[in-house]
């Protein structure tokens, strides 16, 4: 990237009301600060904690799921993350690499989430959740039942096929501005 | 047995577990990376302690925010106070919530469904 095409990058950024972006192993102490930063840049109590939570979960999965290992920080994932303000929401996304397999199971969960009533996710939620074996250090497999849980809207997807082995897997969750204090 | 005792850091709870008294509390935010490693020491305590004398308990959950690895973690807690009071072990369960945070009542809701468990909400 030339300098004059880094100022324009941090234009379309300003621009485009993104608070937070990261492209790197996603690391802990990534996490903290971004996460900390997170809460600074919101207002309302019940909507900090819902992007917040969004955030941890979607920076968690990347760092256990992406397929892009960054090999000098005891194989941290590799990937993107982003906080993005809109008039009447935020947007949550992450990106980075999957296999194909990995790729199908995603867009397999995100529909089958998405086509859930409220109550139905709950269930599925607790199901899930019950399933699950904290023995496993890759977290509990909830990450994206529990996303779509506190995002408004459904969960968007997107899929490109990135080389002959990978997919770019970004996942984008939504949470509406509330009342100021509420 | 001696307390367990852990300190909190950004992104794991305050741990006091008193052997004694029976008061057990978790507090703060959980989510560590890892959440099985941070977890292990409380579910190995716990598991000494039920096995040990039948001590009546109460078990106090202050959490601001906790992600879904710690969740299940919770779970785990939770099932296994549920097995001691089928070993007619007393339990008590307090899940503290601030007034406006809907989310943390419901999942404490959702938790006390889940298992056959006394549980009082503590708005605070």
């Amino acid at each position: 990237m030339r300098p004059d095409e880094l100022m324009e990058y941090y234009r379309r950024m300003n621009d485009n009301r993104i608070l937070v972006s990261f492209k790197g192993p996603l690391s802990q102490a990534i996490l903290m600060e971004l996460g900390g930063f997170v809460k600074k840049q919101l207002t309302t109590n019940q909507q900090v904690k819902r992007v917040f939570s969004i955030f941890v979960e979607m920076t968690q999965n990347v760092l256990h799921h992406s397929a892009e290992k960054d090999h000098s920080t005891n194989s941290m994932g590799v990937g993107v993350i982003m906080l993005v303000e809109k008039p009447q929401n935020y947007l949550i996304s992450s990106g980075n690499l999957v296999t194909q397999a990995t790729s199908e199971r995603l867009i397999e969960t995100c529909n089958y989430l998405n086509s859930l009533s409220e109550e139905e996710l709950k269930r599925a939620y607790k199901t899930k959740l019950k399933m699950a074996t904290s023995r496993n250090d890759k977290g509990a497999g909830v990450g994206l039942y529990d996303i779509t849980r506190k995002s408004d809207g459904a969960l968007e997807y997107l899929a490109t096929p990135f080389d002959a082995k990978h997919q770019f897997f970004v996942l984008t969750a939504m949470v509406n501005k509330g009342e100021k204090n509420e | 047995m001696n307390d367990l005792v852990i300190e909190a850091t950004t992104m794991t709870p305050r741990v006091q577990f008193e052997a004694v008294s029976g008061r057990l509390t978790i507090e703060g935010e959980s989510y560590p990376e890892s959440s099985n490693v941070f977890y292990e020491d409380i579910f190995n305590w716990l598991r000494e302690y039920l096995d040990a004398d039948k001590r009546a308990i109460e078990m106090h959950f202050k959490l601001n925010y906790f992600n879904t690895s710690s969740a299940k973690c919770i779970l785990d807690i939770l099932e296994m106070l549920e097995k001691y009071t089928k070993e007619s072990g007393k339990v008590r369960v307090f899940w503290h919530y601030y007034e406006d945070d809907e989310d943390i009542l419901q999942s404490g809701e959702e938790f006390a469904e889940d298992v056959s468990l006394d549980f009082t909400f503590v708005s605070q």
